[in-house]
């Protein structure tokens, strides 16, 4: 009788220090991940842009010897298919073209006809020759 | 006189056999790479059995010709020609086993689309010299010439270089060097109908959109030059731009959408934007957009007082338009209110009077979106380094939070901007909520440049943002 007592009141201790744990913690809100606590203390460069997209310019060299001249549809398509830009283009002609991507984007597709290259954003300024392996 | 000179050039052009020719001197410092793209079978591990010839230094005539692979480890090596719609003329080449060593042979063939062959030439070497062969051609259609070097001993390579044929390319480089293929244009601006977003359109060929998909956002604090509380709500419009182009890659027309979501000010808050690529005289009208009152509006639509940078004011009152702001927890939101706003460049071809501007230079992502404070047209707040308007009040720049001058606009002391334009949808934060507080990577999106977290607006994982002070 006094073993199942014990038992009982070990259990009823058990139980209270989990749920008194388990309780006492607040909701605490998510911080941000700097020290700054509101806008107006953060510490930003004096060259930062706050721009969340990147202007690239794409000068396109064409393959002076196609001829007769050829007209194709040219796409800038990010990795998953949305397109940034599309024209059309002479493929023996050179053109600078102008297009922006959001931030976060870090691959190209460029597509001309069959011809498929991949290139990383390494740069705000790009090249395309049509040449491919 | 005139007619004494045609009848001299005619003859004259008849008597040198003026003809157009396919033809590779293998110059090209892009080597095998370079003529593989422009339809010459040529090439390192291309899907050409046996396969294997390159541009190497060495020349018969400049300082590249065409080279196999050394016969001794292949029992054959090919070079092919693009498509050529063939003319009747001889078709000549240089050729040689410069060092020879072994048996070889040369054998030129004409090649059918369907692969069938016809061979012109079949030539044993005896030596090392170098030769120049001129073969008759009387064959013509589309024709590919194949150079194919034979043997089974020995180590040595063969040579091309200075190839002339009679006739014209008829290879596309953009359709996997296939023979070209009539294109059906209905329309007739030069775009495949296969690609050409308005067909029967001669004076349409495609869209562009930014952003690419969906909506942007621009979301502003009112309160400049001096700092409000950072919630950047007191104006949050949502923005697409649809630009029609022509195939002479000119912009016909935008169709612009503008959405006001939130106006979360006491102020009447009024909305405009600049296209600073875009004179005004190349809009021929503008349509679609809210009430104007206090702006005065040319006749194309666009806002005088701008005169080399097209200016459209979209509303001048966000309450007029939306009585709730839409910022504030537990009261209920209103449905967004569209703009649909239609620029006109040009009409049946016709531009307006300051010409035609093309997509690329119209470079839309740097059009200049401004919030109008409280009525007055001179107070206009604009995103961070972006360039006021003619008609804005100079007077109110360096004043109270604000340290605006030559290279540095809509920037605080600190650096700090009253707007921000976000490239994709943005849930803005409830009244006086801080951005900062709200999402929670902006302030290492922000102290790191830009490095970091350029996702902090989205919702990509747990972490990114404070639920509870979002509106």
């Amino acid at each position: 009788m006094t073993s199942l007592k014990s038992i009982k009141l070990i259990g009823f201790v058990l139980l209270f220090i989990t749920f008194s744990l388990s309780s006492c913690q607040k909701d605490v809100p998510p911080a941000p991940d700097t020290t700054a606590g509101t806008t107006t203390e953060l510490k930003v460069a004096a060259d930062f842009d706050w721009k969340t997209s990147r202007e690239i310019t794409l000068n396109v060299i064409g393959l002076k010897e196609v001829n007769p001249a050829i007209n194709n549809t040219f796409y800038v398509n990010s990795s998953a298919g949305v397109t940034y830009y599309k024209d059309l283009l002479t493929m023996n002609q050179d053109y600078t073209i102008k297009f922006a991507v959001p931030s976060t984007e870090t691959t190209l597709v460029f597509n001309y006809g069959s011809k498929t290259k991949t290139v990383e954003i390494t740069s705000s300024s790009l090249t395309y020759d049509y040449i491919t392996e | 006189m005139k007619k004494i000179f045609v009848i001299t050039f005619l003859t004259l052009l008849s008597l040198t056999g003026f003809t157009q020719t396919v033809t590779n001197n293998f110059e090209n410092a892009g080597g095998w790479k370079y003529y593989s793209n422009v339809c010459w079978g040529i090439g390192m591990n291309n899907e050409y059995e046996y396969f294997n010839t390159n541009v190497v230094g060495g020349g018969f005539t400049g300082s590249k010709v065409c080279q196999t692979q050394n016969l001794g480890e292949k029992n054959i090596c090919r070079l092919e020609s693009p498509w050529t719609n063939l003319a009747a003329g001889n078709i000549e080449f240089d050729h040689a086993v410069p060092s020879k060593d072994g048996n070889r042979k040369l054998t030129v063939y004409l090649v059918k689309e369907d692969d069938s062959k016809l061979k012109i030439l079949e030539f044993t070497y005896t030596d090392s010299k170098s030769k120049h062969a001129s073969i008759a051609n009387n064959f013509t259609g589309i024709r590919k010439i194949r150079w194919e070097w034979t043997g089974n001993d020995g180590n040595s390579r063969g040579q091309l270089d200075n190839i002339v044929i009679p006739g014209t390319n008829a290879s596309d480089p953009s359709h996997d060097c296939e023979p070209m293929a009539a294109i059906i244009d209905a329309d007739g601006d030069g775009v495949p109908d296969t690609q050409d977003e308005y067909p029967n359109d001669k004076y349409r060929a495609y869209n562009n959109f930014y952003p690419a998909t969906g909506f942007g956002t621009v979301a502003f604090e009112d309160n400049w030059p001096a700092y409000g509380d950072y919630d950047l709500n007191d104006l949050v419009m949502g923005y697409k731009f649809k630009i029609v182009s022509n195939a002479q890659h000119n912009v016909v027309e935008i169709f612009n959408t503008m959405l006001l979501r939130a106006n979360g000010a006491g102020m009447e808050n009024g909305f405009g934007y600049q296209l600073p690529a875009v004179n005004p005289g190349s809009i021929r009208a503008v349509t679609g957009a809210g009430n104007q009152s206090g702006y005065t509006i040319s006749d194309n639509g666009t806002e005088t007082g701008n005169p080399t940078k097209a200016t459209i004011i979209v509303f001048d009152k966000s309450h007029q338009y939306m009585n709730e702001w839409n910022t504030e927890k537990g009261v209920p939101p209103v449905p967004d209110v569209q703009f649909d706003i239609y620029l006109e460049f040009m009409k049946n071809g016709v531009a307006g009077a300051a010409g035609t501007i093309t997509v690329s230079n119209l470079n839309i992502a740097q059009w200049n979106p401004f919030l109008v404070a409280n009525g007055q047209r001179g107070r206009e707040i604009h995103l961070p380094n972006y360039l006021p308007t003619d008609l804005a009040d100079q007077s109110l720049f360096g004043t109270g939070d604000d340290d605006t001058q030559t290279g540095k606009y809509y920037k605080s002391k600190t650096n700090l901007p009253w707007a921000l334009d976000i490239y994709g949808a943005f849930d803005y934060p409830a009244e006086h909520m801080d951005i900062s507080q709200t999402y929670l990577h902006f302030g290492a999106w922000v102290e790191s440049s830009g490095a970091n977290f350029k996702d902090w607006y989205s919702n990509t994982g747990a972490g990114y943002r404070d639920d509870a002070k979002i509106y």
